[in-house]
């Protein structure tokens, strides 16, 4: 559900108001990025997708539907975004695979090796258990917010995070973890 | 480590995200080259649209046709100021002088 500062914020933005556009991008623009880099591993992508989501935010601020919070929308707008570069590069994948296939000693991994070895073991996931994983296990979403940021029920968000879940796990074991 | 442990350090991590003016920039650069695009669209649309319109206009002389059915049509650059001398057209448009090769 929106709340008022975000109801009040969109309605500015319809109106055409740079500081909500810049206000929101200051809240939001860590955690999107985050999403996109974990899902797709790629420094240059993620910044585009971010950029190519608060485009689209500002073009279609009028049709906001304050039923749902911003944060879910831009999650949506970014998954949607995310899953069709996901699906032009299915390479991606194997090249993860080898770029990491050595390493080690988890306890000593600097953060950016952590996010690289997690992007490495969900490599394998086909989009949209990778998207669901990234949602509700690294971004901390709700299940009510993943599904609306994906389109999927619940039962199937349910499903694809099991599944997810246990192949990533699995992978984390070569690792020690 | 315990996957735990992992998640939660990976949720904490920064991942030195682009600064918001970094994405405003952007933005308005990747806005700016998309009209520049629609706009080489939109006239590249109206240069075909009437490229096919003189193409198919048939011209009103009944000799003319029979000419333009046996002979190849070549037109030379660059652009005559004298008018075309095919009666039938119009040549508002039709600046170039024609030449007619026999087949």
């Amino acid at each position: 559900m929106g709340t008022n500062s975000d109801i009040a914020l969109m309605r500015q933005l319809a109106g055409g108001s740079e500081e909500a556009l810049r206000h929101i991008i200051d809240r939001h623009r860590e955690p999107l990025f985050r999403l996109a880099y974990g899902l797709l591993g790629d420094r240059p992508a993620a910044e585009d997708v971010v950029q190519d989501t608060f485009i689209r935010l500002w073009r279609k601020a009028r049709r906001y539907d304050p039923r749902y919070s911003l944060s879910t929308w831009l999650y949506r707008i970014a998954c949607n975004r995310c899953y069709d570069e996901l699906r032009r590069r299915r390479r991606h994948r194997e090249a993860v695979v080898q770029a990491f296939e050595s390493m080690t000693d988890a306890d000593f991994l600097e953060a950016e090796e952590l996010l690289a070895l997690l992007r490495q073991a969900t490599a394998q996931l086909p989009p949209k258990q990778r998207m669901v994983y990234q949602l509700r296990e690294v971004e901390g979403l709700s299940a009510e917010e993943a599904a609306l940021a994906t389109g999927m029920t619940p039962d199937q968000l349910k499903a694809n995070l099991y599944v997810a879940r246990n192949a990533v796990r699995e992978k984390l074991k070569k690792y020690g973890i | 480590m315990e996957y735990n442990n992992l998640i939660t350090r990976v949720q904490k991590a920064s991942v030195d995200a682009p600064d918001t003016d970094a994405i405003l920039g952007g933005m308005r650069r990747t806005l700016h080259r998309r009209h520049r695009q629609r706009q080489v669209a939109v006239s590249l649309a109206i240069v075909l649209a009437v490229g096919t319109s003189v193409a198919t206009m048939q011209p009103r002389h009944d000799r003319a046709v029979t000419l333009a059915e046996r002979v190849s049509l070549r037109i030379d650059t660059p652009p005559s100021p004298e008018p075309a001398p095919i009666a039938g057209y119009r040549n508002s448009l039709y600046n170039h002088q024609i030449i007619y090769t026999l087949l």
